[in-house]
């Protein structure tokens, strides 16, 4: 059928990450608004899965790594970081064993998303961000985007996200207080989640982000329990 | 920037294959072979706009066709990939 097939080519290209702008956003309401419309994109991201266990390395382009360079720098390495992290959080870091090195062992695994766009009928304007997440070799992992018009957070991973029974789970660190759980990543195409207000409020350039490896389904309560193995920071994206 | 993306159609032997890691999984194997059965330019769209984040106009300029046939190349191929790997 006709319709059928309009509706499966735009899903299709929304999971592949060929909508963009207005006409992404557009999309993205539509998904919030349709359940059927989300199954349909849900259905393409199975489809397309297996091609995310094999996203080859891509790097941020100069400009940027630049600008967060300069950001990163004035703290320190990531690892000094987060010795500073583990000062103001008392006990929280201090369980948690930091990575070493980017040999990840082979059963590690790219999980589903914890959750997709919400309908929400304003948007609040914020800043554009920006963070790419590292590991603590320095290699580049994940770049996280914030478009500014409501509290959207768009993920894609810059390197293969391995398989396995473990799962990365994001998380805010915002100034005074615990971490947040920002959902689970998934590896490949860029993906889109709407936040609710009060934790899009908390975006701000600045704030620190980590990933932790969890089991299946991601950490059971709202702390991390397995090892932090990327690190980052938003900055302001003024470009 | 758009010549040193790689061409998913020619992989130099002595490098491993990016998409081998695909066939350890049965979703992987019926993707691969949907893949297969697409004509290169077109498969070669959707990878590249998967794995690099092509626009519709970046993918027109490397193929040098117009935005027209591209886009139709990737609604076409994504159809085909939805037919082959059936529900």
């Amino acid at each position: 059928m006709s319709g059928d097939d309009d509706l499966d080519a735009l899903a299709g290209d929304y999971v592949l990450g060929l909508l963009a702008g207005e006409e992404r956003d557009r999309f993205e309401r539509r998904m919030s608004a349709d359940p059927a419309v989300r199954a349909v994109v849900d259905a393409w991201q199975e489809r397309l899965m297996p091609l995310a266990a094999t996203a080859p390395p891509m790097p941020p382009s100069p400009g940027v790594w630049q600008r967060l360079e300069a950001t990163l720098g004035s703290r320190g390495t990531p690892r000094q970081r987060t010795a500073k992290v583990r000062g103001r959080h008392g006990g929280w870091w201090d369980s948690l064993p930091l990575w070493r090195g980017w040999a990840l062992a082979a059963s590690l695994a790219a999980a589903a998303l914890a959750g997709w766009i919400v309908a929400r009928p304003e948007p609040a304007p914020g800043p554009r961000l920006l963070a790419v997440l590292t590991a603590a070799s320095g290699e580049p992992t994940w770049m996280l985007t914030v478009p500014g018009s409501g509290g959207v957070l768009r993920t894609r991973s810059l390197v293969a996200v391995p398989d396995g029974p473990q799962v990365q789970e994001l998380w805010l660190l915002p100034a005074g207080g615990g971490p947040v759980s920002l959902g689970l990543l998934a590896g490949g195409q860029t993906v889109g989640r709407e936040l609710p207000a009060d934790l899009a409020a908390r975006l701000v350039p600045g704030v620190g982000l980590a990933v932790s490896l969890e089991p299946p389904g991601g950490a059971p309560g709202d702390r991390p329990t397995g090892p932090i193995v990327y690190t980052g920071r938003f900055i302001e994206d003024r470009s | 920037m758009l010549d040193q993306l790689p061409d998913y159609d020619e992989t130099p032997d002595d490098a491993p294959d990016p998409h081998a890691r695909m066939l350890e999984s049965a979703e992987g194997r019926a993707l691969v072979d949907c893949l297969s059965q697409l004509d290169p330019e077109p498969r070669q769209c959707i990878l590249l706009a998967y794995h690099h984040g092509l626009t519709h106009q970046e993918l027109a300029r490397r193929f040098d066709r117009p935005l027209g046939t591209v886009k139709s190349w990737v609604r076409r191929a994504l159809l085909r990939l939805r037919d082959c790997l059936g529900a």
